[in-house]
C-alpha cells in the first residue's frame, strides 16, 4: 500500500498554514476595534471566521462563514443561512456537510452558511423574555437585543463581503429555536425562513406561546416556518406540540397561505440528537417548490426501452419543473442561473447532456438542443453538445460548423476552457475532413446570430 | 424502472463531483497533525488488486485524536467514496453521532469504485445492457486485500461496519449472505434488490437469515424509487417473518422515507442504519435529558436517571467489550464520563441532587481527579466547605498533570492553601 503523499509535504504545509495564521492573530489585538479579523479556512477548519465588537451586544462576537464550492468562480449569489451554536463544532460540521449533501443533489440551492458562535451570555441572548424561574443560573431575556445584532450588524456584515442573495434562513436550536419563534413573529424582515429545531417553548410555563401564535400569524411578510420535537425531550414535546396545533389553527384563517407552517416529531431523539436532522428536514421542507432532487428523467423506463419519444418527453417535462422551480424560486431571490422566461438555463439544458449521449439518442438532442440553441443563440456551451452530438452522429461537417460557432461565440476568457476543448475536438475532425476548413462561412453566420441579426 | 437510470444520474453528480474529488486528494496531502483533529480530511492510499486485477484507491479517515493515544477503533466501510460530497457528509455525520455518544469513534475507510462500479457490486446479469458479475472478486478485494492493508497500517479492532447505498448496498447484502465474518454490522441503503429481474430480493433475505455469525442489519428505501421501494420491501417482509419465526440471530431493522428520492436516502440511511446497527450503545447524558423540565427540583427523577445510565452503561458494555469498541474502560465500572454529564445536567437545575450524583460518582470512582475535583465543586456550591476542602484536597493529590492541578485550584478558589 503506497501513502500518495509524505509526510514532508504535510508538514511544510502545516507550518505554513500556522505562520500565516500565526500574522493574522498578531494582526488580532490591534486592529480589534476598528475592523473585523478574519482568519480565512484552515485546513483543518473548512470556515472562516469573522472577529468583530458588537456595539448592540457590548462584546466581541464571531461568525463562522462557509461558502458554497464553487463560489470562487461562479459569479453567482446564494441565500444565506444563518445559523446559531457554532462554537458545537461536531453540529455545526454535520450541518455544513448536510446542506453540501442536499445542495449536490439539488434539494436545495447552495447556499452561504453564516454561522453564529455564542457570546458570554447564550440564556441571555437567546431568551425573548426574561426567565421565572432562573434557568441555568440565568434571568435571560436579551432576546431583542441580540436580534438587533443580528439584522443590523450580522446580516449588513455579511451582504457587504459576500455575494448574498435576499433570501435568507435562519435556524436555531433549543433555546436558539424559541429565539426563532420569536423572531418570527417580530422580525418580518429578517428572514424569509426559520427552522425553530426542538425550541424551548416550555420556559416560563410556555406563557410565550399565545403571543408567538398571534404575532407569527399576523406577520406582514411571507414566512417558511418549520419546527421539530423528539419524543426523549418530554418538556419540548409537549410544549411544541401544543404551539403546533394553535398555530395550524391560527394560520388557517389567514386566506392568503403567505405563512406556511411544517413541523416533525422524531421519535426515537432526545435533546442532543435532533439538530441533524431538523435541519435536514427544515431545510427540504423551505426548498419543496425549488427541488429539483426528482425530475422527468427519474420516471423513465428501463435503457433498453426508451425511445425518442419517452426520451423528449422526459427533458420536456423536466424543463417545466425548472420554469415551475423558478418562479417558485426565482434567481433575483436566490441567485443562480437566470432564464429566459418559460425556458430552463442553460446549465440546465446542458445538465441533459449525459440522457442523451449514454442512451445514444442522438436525433433527440438534435432536435431538443436544436430549441435550446434557438433559446439562447449565443451560448457556446450549446454549439459544444450540438457539435458533440452531431460528430456522435457521422456529421462531421455539420459538427465543425457547429464547433467553429461556438468558438466564435466563446471570445472572452472566462472561456478559455471552453475553447480549448473546442479546438481539441476540432482538430482531428479536420485532419479528417480534407476541405474542413470550407466550413469557416458558419462562424460568420454563427456570429450574425450571436449579434441578434 | 428507475434504477439503471438513477445510475446515469449518479453519472452525471460525478460529472460534477469529479473537481472536487480532485481537491479533496490534494487537500488530503496536507491533513493537519495539530493535536490530531483531522475533521473531514482523508489520506489516499493505493492498493494493488489481484483480485481486480487493477489498482484502487482507499480513502482512510481516522477520528479526531487518533495520534494522541495508542487504542484501536472499529472500522466502518464506506462504498463509492468517489462521491466525496456524500463521503464527507458520512464523516461529519458519524463525528457527530460519536460526539453524542450514539456510535463509537471509527476509523473510516472509503472504498472508491469508479469507472467499473456496475460490474463490481453486482452478481452477473445476462442481457443487461450494464456491465455485471464481479461482486464476488469485488469482496475478496475488500475481504483479502483492502481491509489487511487498513488494518497493517491503523489501529483497528476486529469489528467492521459497512455502509453501501444503492447497488453497493445490494453487494453489502450479498456480503452479509455469503461472508459471515467479513462484516458485524451492514447498513444498506436503498439496495438495488431489482437487480437481475428482483431474483434477489427473497433469496437474500433467506441467506442472510440463515448465515453462520451474529449480524446487525440496517435496510432503508424511499417512496419515491418505485423499484427499489418493492423490492427492498420484499426483502423487508421476507426477513421479518424469519425473525419472527424464530429463525435467525440477525438484528435487522429498517426504514422507509415516504418523501425521499434515490439521490436523497443515503443522507437518512446513514444516519439513521449507524445508530441501528449501534443500538444498545449510547450510555451517557440521553438519561438525563428525558426528565421533564417540570420535575427538575426534585431529586429523584435524577438519581433514577442516574440509576438508569449505570443499568445502560453494564449492557452497553457487555453488548460493545472494549475488543469490540477499543474502549479499554468498558470492561471496567461505568465510566466517570456517565456521573459528570449528571452531575453538570443536575448543576444549575438542582444542587442537591448534582450533589448526590457526585458523591456517588466518587464511591465509584475514588480515584479519579476529575471527579473528585466536581465534588468538590457541587459540595462548594451546597455550601459544605468541609466536604469540598476534603474533595479538593484528595483531587490534589491525584492530579495527573500541571493542568488538573491548576483545574483543582481554580474550582477550590480560598479553600486551598
Amino acid at each position: 500500500m503506497a501513502e500518495t503523499h509524505t509526510r514532508g509535504v504535510r508538514r511544510r504545509a502545516h507550518s505554513a498554514m500556522r505562520l500565516l495564521t500565526g500574522a493574522i492573530l498578531l494582526g488580532a489585538a490591534s486592529l480589534e476595534a476598528q475592523a473585523p479579523v478574519v482568519r480565512p479556512p484552515t485546513v483543518a477548519a473548512p470556515w472562516t471566521d469573522i472577529a468583530q465588537r458588537s456595539p448592540i451586544l457590548g462584546e466581541s462576537r464571531t461568525l463562522r462563514v462557509v461558502l458554497p464550492p464553487d463560489y470562487a468562480t461562479s459569479g453567482r449569489r446564494y441565500p444565506a443561512l444563518l445559523l446559531l451554536d457554532a462554537d458545537d463544532e461536531p453540529q455545526f460540521r454535520a450541518a455544513i456537510s448536510s446542506v453540501g449533501f442536499l445542495a449536490s443533489r439539488d434539494a436545495i440551492p447552495p447556499m452561504i452558511i453564516v454561522g453564529l458562535r455564542n457570546g458570554a451570555n447564550r440564556t441571555r441572548d437567546l431568551t425573548p423574555d426574561s426567565l421565572h424561574p432562573a434557568f441555568l443560573g440565568e434571568r435571560g431575556g436579551g432576546g431583542n437585543r441580540f436580534l438587533d445584532y443580528v439584522e443590523k450588524e450580522v446580516l449588513p456584515t455579511i451582504r457587504a463581503r459576500y455575494r448574498t442573495a435576499p433570501f435568507t434562513v435562519f435556524a436555531g436550536h433549543s433555546l436558539g429555536g424559541l429565539i426563532g419563534v420569536h423572531a418570527a413573529g417580530t422580525r418580518p424582515q429578517l428572514a424569509h425562513a426559520i427552522i425553530a429545531m426542538s425550541p424551548s417553548l416550555w420556559v416560563n410555563n410556555e406563557a410565550g406561546t399565545p403571543r408567538f401564535v398571534r404575532d407569527i400569524a399576523g406577520r406582514p411578510t411571507p414566512l417558511h416556518l418549520y419546527t421539530t420535537r423528539g419524543r426523549y425531550e418530554p418538556g419540548i414535546d409537549s410544549s411544541v406540540a401544543r404551539f403546533e396545533e394553535q398555530l395550524s389553527a391560527a394560520i388557517a384563517s389567514r386566506r392568503d397561505g403567505s405563512i406556511r407552517y411544517g413541523h416533525a416529531r422524531y421519535g426515537v431523539d432526545s435533546h442532543g440528537l435532533t439538530p441533524i436532522t431538523s435541519l435536514q428536514d427544515g431545510l427540504r421542507y423551505v426548498f419543496a417548490d425549488y427541488s429539483r432532487a426528482v425530475t422527468g428523467f427519474d420516471s423513465l423506463p428501463e435503457p433498453s426501452t426508451i425511445d425518442s419519444v419517452s426520451l423528449l418527453r422526459a427533458a420536456r417535462e423536466t424543463d417545466a419543473l425548472h420554469i415551475r422551480a423558478r418562479r417558485a424560486f426565482p434567481a433575483t431571490l436566490i441567485g443562480g442561473d437566470t432564464a429566459a422566461p418559460d425556458a430552463p438555463s442553460i446549465g440546465e439544458y446542458l445538465n441533459t447532456v449525459p440522457f442523451f449521449m449514454l442512451l445514444k439518442q442522438y436525433g433527440a438532442a438534435l432536435e431538443y438542443f436544436g430549441h435550446a440553441r434557438s433559446v439562447y443563440p449565443n451560448s457556446p456551451q450549446l454549439r459544444q453538445v450540438l457539435g458533440d452530438v452531431l460528430v456522435a452522429r457521422g456529421d462531421t461537417a455539420q459538427a465543425i460548423r457547429e464547433y467553429d460557432s461556438a468558438l466564435a461565440l466563446a471570445a472572452s476568457p472566462t472561456h478559455l476552457a471552453l475553447r480549448r476543448m473546442v479546438l481539441a475536438r476540432l482538430r482531428p475532425l479536420r485532419a479528417a475532413t480534407p476541405d474542413g476548413r470550407r466550413a469557416a462561412p458558419a462562424s460568420a453566420r454563427s456570429k450574425r446570430a450571436a449579434d441578434g441579426r | 424502472m428507475t434504477a439503471p437510470l438513477t445510475a446515469m444520474r449518479r453519472a452525471v453528480h460525478w460529472a460534477a463531483c469529479a473537481a472536487l474529488s480532485l481537491t479533496a486528494s490534494a487537500l488530503s496531502a496536507q491533513a493537519p497533525t495539530a493535536g490530531g483533529a483531522v475533521p473531514d480530511r482523508w489520506s489516499v492510499h493505493q492498493v494493488e488488486s489481484k483480485a481486480l486485477g487493477d489498482t484502487r484507491r482507499l480513502f482512510v479517515r481516522t477520528p479526531a485524536g487518533y495520534e494522541t493515544v495508542s487504542r484501536r477503533y472499529p472500522v466502518l466501510v464506506i462504498n463509492d467514496a468517489q462521491d466525496t460530497i456524500r463521503f464527507r457528509m458520512a464523516i461529519a455525520n458519524a463525528d457527530f453521532l460519536a460526539d453524542r455518544g450514539m456510535i463509537p469513534p471509527m476509523v473510516i475507510v472509503g472504498i472508491v469504485t469508479g469507472a467499473s462500479r456496475t460490474r463490481d457490486l453486482t452478481p452477473a446479469s445476462p442481457g443487461n445492457p450494464l456491465d455485471s458479475g464481479r461482486v464476488t472478486a469485488f469482496l475478496d478485494f475488500v475481504a483479502t486485500e483492502a481491509l489487511p492493508a487498513v488494518r497493517q497500517r491503523y489501529r483497528t479492532t476486529p469489528y467492521t461496519v459497512y455502509f453501501g447505498h444503492s447497488l453497493a448496498g445490494l453487494a453489502g447484502l450479498w456480503a452479509a449472505a455469503t461472508r459471515p465474518s467479513l462484516f458485524n454490522a451492514v447498513v444498506a441503503s436503498s439496495p438495488s434488490l431489482w437487480w437481475d429481474g428482483y431474483r434477489f430480493q427473497s433469496v437474500l433475505a433467506d441467506s442472510i437469515a440463515a448465515r453462520a455469525g451474529a449480524l446487525r442489519l440496517f435496510t432503508s428505501r424511499g417512496g419515491i424509487e418505485a423499484d427499489v421501494d418493492s423490492s427492498t420491501g420484499v426483502f423487508e417482509a421476507r426477513l421479518e417473518s424469519l425473525r419472527r419465526a424464530g429463525g435467525t440471530r440477525v438484528r435487522f431493522s429498517h426504514r422507509r422515507y415516504p418523501d425521499d428520492f434515490h439521490a436523497l436516502t443515503p443522507l437518512s440511511s446513514f444516519v439513521d442504519g449507524l445508530r441501528a446497527v449501534f443500538d444498545g450503545y449510547a450510555t451517557a447524558g440521553s438519561e438525563f435529558q428525558r426528565i421533564n423540565p417540570s420535575a427538575w427540583d426534585e431529586t429523584s427523577p435524577m438519581l433514577e436517571a442516574l440509576a438508569r445510565s449505570e443499568a445502560k452503561w453494564a449492557r452497553s458494555a457487555r453488548e460493545y467489550p472494549a475488543a469490540v469498541t477499543g474502549e479499554a474502560s468498558r470492561d471496567s465500572l461505568p465510566p466517570e464520563e456517565v456521573y459528570l454529564a449528571g452531575a453538570s445536567f443536575s448543576a444549575s437545575r438542582n444542587p442537591s441532587a448534582a450533589l448526590a450524583i457526585a458523591r456517588r460518582a466518587a464511591q465509584m470512582h475514588p480515584a479519579s481527579a476529575a471527579v473528585l475535583r466536581v465534588l468538590g465543586e457541587r459540595a462548594f456550591a451546597s455550601g459544605d466547605t468541609t466536604e469540598a476542602t476534603a474533595a479538593f484536597r484528595r483531587a490534589l493529590t491525584l492530579a495527573r498533570s500541571a493542568a488538573d492541578t491548576t483545574a483543582i485550584r481554580r474550582s477550590a478558589r480560598t479553600l486551598l492553601p
